[in-house]
């Protein structure tokens, strides 16, 4: 009797583990594919993954470093500088934008970032938008971000 | 003498004292608060900054578990779980607050439960690897639960689960391997000294 719920249990233990990797991939390629999970990649290597949460996080982060500086930052939404610095991307040549379905693509490299802010949504995605061009919306939802060196 | 015993204590009455709290004698809780103790200090005491998850759960499921074996009755893992939650909330441990009760009540309850399956063999290696990677596992659910509860970003909670389980699951058995050979060194010696 002891052996064969023993036997139920060590099964039991392969199955959580199998299940959460499997949970893992699938959150990852269904995150992915609707634009709620961001893969940040550089040298064709994932380093980081954003979504709408981490955007309204890093968004209270920058605000607060900007009112110790006497700026002053906006709400929910994060620069995408301060946003690719802290997935660790400092150091590139430019970096390419995806959006969702067939919207447009974007190159931008490091002088032409200022203004452009990524803004949470409120189905989970997060869309680009240039503050400097009168808040216009670049990506509506972004789908990935490639930096190239 | 047996006369002067039926005399002190009259047939129907039974002494508060041998039924405390879910039926556990208050010799046995006292025990049990020392192990809920001694859970929440070694989590404090071994912290270490090795940033692996998981890996306090070989000393902390290794005492539940040594705690619920040593003393085999329902309701001690949920008494051991209840006052190492109370301490953690005390001591500050964890970024939950008060919350931060639940990560070390669940998984008493839940040894309660399973070693109720297992016939409370907690002596066995097996059984021990079985319930220390459970209610290992169990824990870290019930962080994940409390993280979206707390709203914490999901993309924080779902990368890396694969890895935090596998963790957690490894070192959960070994806290359980530590307490099956306590459990079996321990419990011979100590069954005759700690009958109620």
């Amino acid at each position: 009797m002891i052996n064969r719920r023993i036997v139920i249990g060590i099964l039991l233990l392969t199955l959580v583990i199998g299940g959460a990797f499997l949970f893992e991939k699938v959150t990852r390629v269904q995150g992915s594919q609707n634009g709620k999970l961001v893969p940040v990649v550089q040298n064709d290597k994932t380093i980081a993954y954003l979504d709408a949460g981490v955007i309204r996080q890093l968004s209270c982060e920058e605000r607060e470093l900007k009112q110790g500086q006497g700026g002053s930052g906006s709400d929910n939404a994060v620069s995408l500088s301060f946003a690719l610095g802290s997935a660790g991307i400092v150091d590139y040549e430019y970096v390419e934008v995806t959006g969702l379905g067939d919207s447009e693509e974007f190159k931008l490299k490091q002088e032409e970032m200022e203004g452009i802010t990524l803004s949470s949504n409120s189905n989970g995605t997060f869309s680009m938008v240039n503050k400097s061009g009168g808040n216009r919306v670049m990506v509506k939802e972004v789908t990935r971000f490639y930096a190239a060196d | 003498m047996e006369e002067l015993k039926s005399r002190e204590i009259p047939t129907g009455m039974e002494n508060p004292a041998d039924s405390f709290i879910f039926n556990i004698g208050l010799a046995d809780v006292i025990r049990l608060t020392m192990f809920g103790t001694l859970i929440s200090v070694s989590r404090f005491v071994f912290q270490m900054p090795i940033g692996v998850p998981g890996h306090t759960s070989v000393y902390w499921m290794g005492l539940l578990m040594l705690g619920k074996g040593l003393i085999p009755k329902f309701g001690a893992g949920t008494i051991m779980g209840i006052v190492s939650g109370i301490l953690a909330i005390v001591f500050g441990l964890g970024k939950e607050g008060p919350l931060m009760a639940f990560k070390c009540i669940i998984p008493g309850v839940l040894l309660d439960i399973l070693a109720f399956l297992f016939f409370n063999k907690l002596e066995s290696i097996w059984v021990g690897v079985i319930i220390g990677a459970l209610i290992s596992w169990s824990k870290l659910l019930t962080s994940i639960v409390l993280g979206i509860i707390l709203d914490i970003p999901m993309v924080f909670l779902a990368m890396g689960f694969g890895y935090a389980t596998l963790l957690h699951v490894v070192f959960g058995a070994a806290g359980g391997v530590l307490a099956a050979v306590l459990i079996k060194r321990l419990k011979p010696r100590l069954s005759a000294s700690w009958q109620n």
